[in-house]
């Protein structure tokens, strides 16, 4: 309504061509396709000398320094077709009917016309994120497994050489030889021709790990928590069975991405360089995963014809073990040593989620099996296996 | 050169200011109020858009500060986009982050100790690199900012080498530990000699006419107050913490000397909280005469910049801002920006007179992105 009234007001407003820093008075009228723009009169600049005949901006060509309130009480204002030419109008009247007559120059109008591809971007960005997720399409999974083996060798390598930093490797010959029987025996039956190192530490933790390239380390407390020498068996078909999906590589290389990820949403800054040690330490594999190694040490236990009684019931004693640390803690009695020794247990049963359903899955089966297992070592390997430790060295890069 | 300069200012020849031909030019500028409702929509507008609309928030940002700038009454214009900030940002983490990141990563695994000599070495070369990038990163967000200012139509410009200018930053933060901290004034000096005589507006250039001499004596006493503070915060914790392991016995602790341990962690606590507090107070007090300083060293034509800040001034904005920050869980850090710039704006004067017809436009740089590095780099530039 008031843009009609203004149509014959006379604004003030100072122009600059662009040209040199100086302006020149100029009065503007709104006219019906754009702002009509006449220098001043009583303008005495040296510019205003060129005798320039009055000149309009299309409404739909103006651009504004910022985007336009109807509050504002100035205005400074540019040309999409003409360079560097602007006009500065100190006036809130003007302002306002600009602000109807040219409503592209508001801010929400504005807004949105940025944002529209921003959102879509990111829409675009979520809908691709969400279809992975929901065709189980594993982007690191698929680059773990197509890493050469001395790739895969060398990821290793840190992998151990980080754990290698504060624990010794046992390396008792005869227990050294029992274990690479026990080993063999276990890689025969997986039949890829796959061949494994298997290292004891000198670590009296109830943990075993896959890395990546066939490495496997088992801490010595597996050993010597060990009822019998096919709960041994177990732990190690069950790491091996990691290294058959290629757990490890794959859980590296999603550690790394999500670190890359994360830096690129912190607009990259360089101070979250992905830190290798944290990676490692975030290694822990999905209650999936879990069961697909299970799946594999059952295999490889049954084509090696050892029972699958050790591996259940090395989980039913984790299990066990992780009630009495949960109930020590409730009751706040636990001293120093067996609160450290609880928490092991609690952070690998976290690692391996459902223990019950799995030692009943691996049960189930291992009852309809109508082969009567062989023992899984000999006596004397399983002396020779327990006393590994008893000789301990540096490790052997 | 300081003996040129006192001859210069004594002789007659300086042209009078008031007959000197050109205009005067005031330099104003007021809060803009718009900022405050546009902290809290970019900050809704970041999180939906998975932090993609950063870019644009920061133009949005930027266009509402320059806006509220004001030279004889008329507004900068701030002409940069949020495309340009996102296309710097996408080059430089194409180009230079990410493949650092899996260099790093791949050398890692591949040699498997963290520790070993080559993995320490490309690290410390890394660093090196980065170091030197930081200020090559100043030099060039300061020439798109500058380019992507206008006054009246007329663009800034930076007319130098980012690389040659990284160069002199890198090796001169090597002299700073070798020297104690003692080559901070000229240093900064230096750098800001080669940034102010590189500066264009249209084609029109700064001119800085400084030496470091004259921050000497404010930073001889910052030096020496934050050396004596340094000295005596020392002796008190040292003190502390002897007391405490010579008198107290760990097998026999009674209910005294627990508590005298308590007293004396307060004390040492204490004791830091307040060297903090002194040298926050010391170092702002030193900024501010290090700015007024600069900006009586830079002349515009022939005008001659003058600067007001002051030690409290500069405290009360870090202090306020500190807490805006905290309140706002960060949600208003454009206010927190736009204070600060305008803070030093609104100390910043010029004494004389601009031929303003004189200052034609500057030809364009061919920038085409936005200062990607610095903000790779973290660098809060604006």
């Amino acid at each position: 309504m008031s843009s009609k009234s203004n149509s014959f007001e006379r604004f003030a407003g100072r122009y600059s061509d662009g040209y040199s820093a100086q302006t020149q008075a100029v009065d503007i009228r709104f006219a019906l396709k754009g702002i009509k723009i006449t220098v001043s009169a009583s303008d005495t600049s040296p510019a205003s000398g060129h005798g320039m005949v009055p000149f309009v901006w299309a409404y739909v060509d103006l651009k504004a320094a910022t985007p336009l309130h109807t509050s504002d009480t100035d205005v400074s204002l540019t040309n999409a077709l003409i360079d560097d030419a602007t006009l500065f109008v100190p006036s809130r009247e003007f302002c306002h009917v600009l602000s109807e007559r040219a409503p592209h120059l508001k801010s929400g109008a504005q807004r949105w016309r940025q944002l529209q591809p921003i959102l879509l971007t990111a829409a675009g960005i979520v809908s691709v994120i969400a279809l992975i997720y929901l065709l189980g399409i594993s982007i690191a999974g698929g680059i773990a497994s197509a890493l050469p083996d001395d790739v895969r060798d060398a990821m290793g390598r840190g992998v151990i050489t980080s754990i290698a930093d504060n624990h010794r490797e046992c390396t008792a010959p005869d227990g050294v030889a029992a274990l690479d029987r026990l080993t063999k025996r276990l890689e025969d039956s997986i039949g890829s021709g796959a061949s494994y190192d298997v290292t004891v530490v000198n670590w009296p933790i109830d943990n075993a790990f896959a890395a990546p390239g066939e490495n496997i380390i088992i801490a010595r407390g597996i050993i010597d928590n060990a009822v019998t020498a096919s709960e041994v068996a177990g732990v190690l078909a069950h790491e091996m069975g990691h290294g058959i999906s290629r757990h490890p590589e794959t859980g590296i290389i999603r550690s790394v991405g999500i670190a890359t990820a994360v830096q690129l949403l912190l607009a990259g800054n360089s101070s979250t360089l992905v830190n290798f040690g944290t990676v490692l330490a975030q290694l822990s594999y999905s209650r999936d995963a879990e069961l697909e190694a299970d799946a594999h040490a059952v295999k490889i236990l049954d084509t090696a014809n050892i029972s699958r009684k050790g591996l259940a019931s090395f989980f039913r004693r984790m299990q066990h073990r992780s009630a009495i640390a949960a109930r020590d803690k409730d009751k706040g009695n636990a001293s120093d040593e067996t609160q450290s020794e609880a928490d092991d247990v609690v952070s690998f049963l976290s690692t391996h989620p459902t223990t019950k359903a799995r030692i009943k899955a691996i049960e189930q089966e291992a009852s309809t099996s109508n082969k009567r297992p062989s023992a899984t070592m000999s006596d004397d390997d399983w002396k020779a296996l327990r006393k590994i430790c008893s000789e301990v060295s540096e490790w052997a890069e | 050169m300081t003996s040129s300069m006192t001859t210069a200012s004594a002789a007659p020849i300086v042209p009078d200011k008031s007959t000197s031909p050109g205009d005067r030019v005031s330099i104003t500028s007021s809060f803009p109020r718009s900022i405050v409702d546009l902290s809290f929509i970019n900050f809704v507008l970041k999180i939906i858009t998975l932090g993609i609309y950063t870019f644009w928030a920061r133009t949005e940002e930027r266009k509402r500060i320059w806006a509220s700038v004001r030279l004889n009454e008329e507004p900068l214009t701030y002409t940069g986009t949020g495309k340009e900030l996102f296309l710097g940002f996408l080059i430089v983490f194409g180009l230079l982050i990410l493949p650092t990141t899996l260099m790093v990563t791949g050398l890692l695994l591949y040699i498997g100790n963290p520790k070993s000599t080559i993995v320490v070495a490309v690290q410390f070369g890394l660093y090196g690199v980065f170091l030197y990038l930081y200020g090559v990163a100043i030099y060039s967000s300061q020439r798109y900012i500058l380019a992507r200012t206008t006054w009246r139509g007329i663009r800034g410009r930076l007319d130098g080498s980012a690389w040659s200018y990284g160069w002199t930053s890198f090796w001169t933060l090597l002299l700073l530990p070798l020297s104690l901290g003692w080559a901070v004034p000229w240093r900064s000096t230096k750098l800001r000699k080669i940034m102010t005589n590189d500066t264009r507006f249209g084609s029109q250039s700064l001119q800085f006419t400084g030496n470091a001499r004259p921050l000497y004596r404010p930073f001889a006493i910052f030096w020496i107050t934050m050396f004596l503070l340094i000295c005596v915060a020392m002796l008190i914790t040292g003190a502390s913490t002897a007391i405490v392991n010579v008198n107290i016995n760990p097998r026999l602790e009674t209910e005294a000397s627990k508590n005298m341990k308590i007293v004396l962690g307060f004390a040492i606590i204490f004791t830091l909280l307040l060297a903090y507090l002194l040298y926050k107070i010391l170092s702002a007090w030193y900024r501010a005469r290090a700015f007024n300083y600069f900006a009586s060293a830079t002349k515009l034509d022939n005008a001659r910049f003058k600067g007001t800040a002051t030690g409290p001034g500069l405290v009360w904005l870090a202090v306020s801002n500190f807490l805006i920050t905290i309140f706002s869980l960060g949600i208003l850090s454009p206010v927190v920006l736009c204070r600060r710039t305008l803070y030093f704006v609104n100390n910043l004067g010029l004494d004389g007179n601009v031929n303003l017809n004189a200052i034609a436009q500057a030809s364009k740089q061919d920038i085409k992105y936005g200062e990607g590095l610095a903000q790779a780099l973290d660098i809060d530039v604006f």
